[in-house]
């Protein structure tokens, strides 16, 4: 009989970089700034409703995750089902992980397709491809042909977007089958610091942009700023619940809770090392460089060069094709428009590894596989998934399909089942005692009350918002409320003007037969673990 | 807009200032041959 070899990070700063590695990715440098710069819910009432999310959500959420993976780990398990299979310790209990398990591995499906653009788009920059003049179209056209916009399977074939695809795909596979600390650890104990390094580059380049534009001494990176953070009529915001439902969620989607991935990564930690700290420093990370670097670079940058209509978009938009039009303007752009492309590039694939290693620890403790069979075996899943994708670009349609159902629903229900197992199945005192095992920080007491009364109330109502607004179609008003079918709905079931889309119908079907295959996993590992 | 971004870099700051202080050399124990159980078994 040999010696069991169990992973483990190496070092606290190693657990920290990689959760703040998974945490920090597009949505800190694009989603972020465009939704304090949104003229309608933006400024100074989003961001008080942000970091009231932060203390009464997003903390505590973080911390309830990292002391269940801890836990979890302790008693031999290191996937959401197996963790899960260990709090809960009814039959049934293994399949409240299933979430654990199909949401990091769907959202990677169409995040390393993402983080492909990234690299193409840095390669392109820096060699000069991505200077297309004066016209947003040549942009937006150069974008449609990168990604395929205009037509399924136009990325399919040797030509560079899907070569990309390709290499950034198996890069994240070589990287996932070198292990925890030789992998993960290794490329975010680097990745991390060299993102903030060029972030912090590209902050000076934007500070020091000034009017670009002489004959439009209106558009400066001082008005920018101003555009972004100017207070606005705070009052009036809160009172808006369409402020707290985006502030909450952007906090809930920033931090990488209920993605199955820091209760993973816990996992691998010892019964005594430190949680709470490790916890708020990872999260610190995660804020640091959303509101301090990326609330400063890319909408002031937007905005000096193209004006507040260039900030309208979505993140897409933002990242890929105003900001290569703002870099073109600039001196040496190419270059500084290549490492932006660079800085998004590292932020998406340390969250790109984040969502493998949970299906990689299922697979080997779930089924007994060795490495390479666990990687063989969710390299094919994952290949599966992401041809999809790829290949159903139109619109891209597939890739939006399964980021509203997975990426924002599953994500939404999997942190609410979190805070809820933790308080009513671990007991809150017993997590209280758990999570200060070994901590080096102690939790302030005020929040014991907060993990058990307010965030459970707080994440619910949000999460049933979420669901109201963007499911039923419900304008957020109790005096003249109006529900019309969002488009994921009509995408799926049809309506006037807006026909069902096959593809949608398509990839919801295969996330249902990929759940289902899922939870038949589930069930053969649950009766290893009841036989070891 | 300086509260915020303020905020956040010394929170950030502060924590890994606190994780860097805290980190302790590893204890150099008098060496420990690892059990392998197949020894065991031979016995």
């Amino acid at each position: 009989m040999s010696t069991k070899k169990t992973e483990a990070w190496s070092s606290k700063l190693g657990v920290i970089m990689a959760v703040a590695g998974s945490a920090v990715g597009l949505g800190n440098f694009l989603r972020f700034p465009g939704l304090v710069a949104d003229p309608e819910t933006g400024g100074g009432a989003f961001l008080i409703a942000y970091f009231i999310s932060l203390l009464v959500v997003g903390l505590p959420i973080c911390w309830v995750e990292w002391t269940l993976g801890r836990f979890g780990g302790t008693q031999g398990y290191n996937s959401s089902p197996g963790i899960f299979h260990a709090i809960i310790r009814r039959p049934w209990g293994k399949y409240v992980g299933l979430l654990g398990f199909i949401i990091p591995v769907g959202v990677y499906f169409y995040y390393v397709v993402i983080e492909s653009w990234c690299l193409g788009y840095a390669w392109s920059s820096f060699g000069g491809a991505l200077d297309l003049g004066k016209e947003p179209a040549a942009y937006s056209a150069h974008f449609a042909a990168f990604t395929g916009l205009k037509a399924d399977g136009a990325v399919l074939g040797l030509g560079a977007p899907f070569l990309f695809f390709v290499g950034v795909f198996v890069l994240n596979f070589v990287i996932i089958y070198r292990g925890l600390s030789k992998g993960i650890e290794f490329i975010c104990n680097w990745g991390m610091p060299l993102l903030i390094a060029i972030a912090l580059i590209l902050l000076a380049r934007v500070m020091t942009l000034g009017t670009p534009d002489p004959a439009k001494p209106e558009l400066s990176v001082w008005n920018g700023l101003g555009y972004m953070w100017n207070p606005r009529d705070i009052a009036h915001g809160l009172a808006n619940p369409a402020v707290w439902l985006k502030a909450a969620s952007q906090i809930f989607f920033t931090l990488s809770v209920g993605f199955g991935v820091i209760i993973t990564y816990a996992s691998y930690l010892k019964k005594k090392d430190d949680v709470v700290l490790s916890g708020l420093t990872a999260t610190a990370a995660n804020e640091f460089c959303e509101v301090g670097l990326g609330g400063l670079i890319t909408v002031p940058a937007a905005f000096a060069f193209l004006g507040a209509s260039a900030v309208a978009g979505g993140t897409f938009a933002l990242g890929f094709n105003v900001l290569p039009q703002v870099f073109a303007g600039m001196p040496y752009g190419h270059l500084f428009g290549g490492l932006f492309f660079v800085l998004l590039f590292i932020a998406a694939i340390t969250s790109s590894l984040s969502m493998l290693q949970p299906g990689i620890a299922f697979l080997e403790e779930g089924l007994g596989l060795d490495r390479r069979g666990s990687v063989a075996l969710l390299g094919l899943i994952t290949a599966v998934g992401c041809t999809l994708v790829v290949w159903f670009s139109e619109g891209l349609k597939a890739l939006s399909t399964v980021d509203f159902w997975i990426g924002d629903i599953g994500i939404f229900l999997q942190g609410t089942l979190l805070i809820y197992i933790f308080n009513l199945s671990f007991g809150t005192e017993r997590g209280w005692q758990e999570a200060h095992h070994g901590a080096d920080l102690r939790i302030p007491r005020l929040f014991k009350p907060v993990i058990r009364w307010v965030s459970p109330a707080f994440l619910t109502t949000i999460f049933a918002l979420f669901v109201l607004k963007n499911v039923a179609g419900w304008n957020l008003s109790f005096a003249e409320a109006r529900f019309t079918p969002t488009e994921p709905i009509l995408d799926l079931i049809g309506g006037p003007g807006h026909p069902a889309s096959g593809v949608a119908r398509l990839t919801a079907l295969f996330l249902l037969v990929f759940a289902g295959f899922s939870a038949l996993l589930i069930r053969r590992a649950g009766q290893r673990w009841e036989a070891r | 807009m300086l509260i915020s971004v303020g905020a956040v870099t010394t929170l950030f700051v502060w924590c890994l200032w606190k994780v860097l202080a805290g980190t302790k050399p590893p204890e150099h124990l008098a060496h420990v041959e690892p059990i392998e159980t197949a020894d065991l078994e031979k016995r």
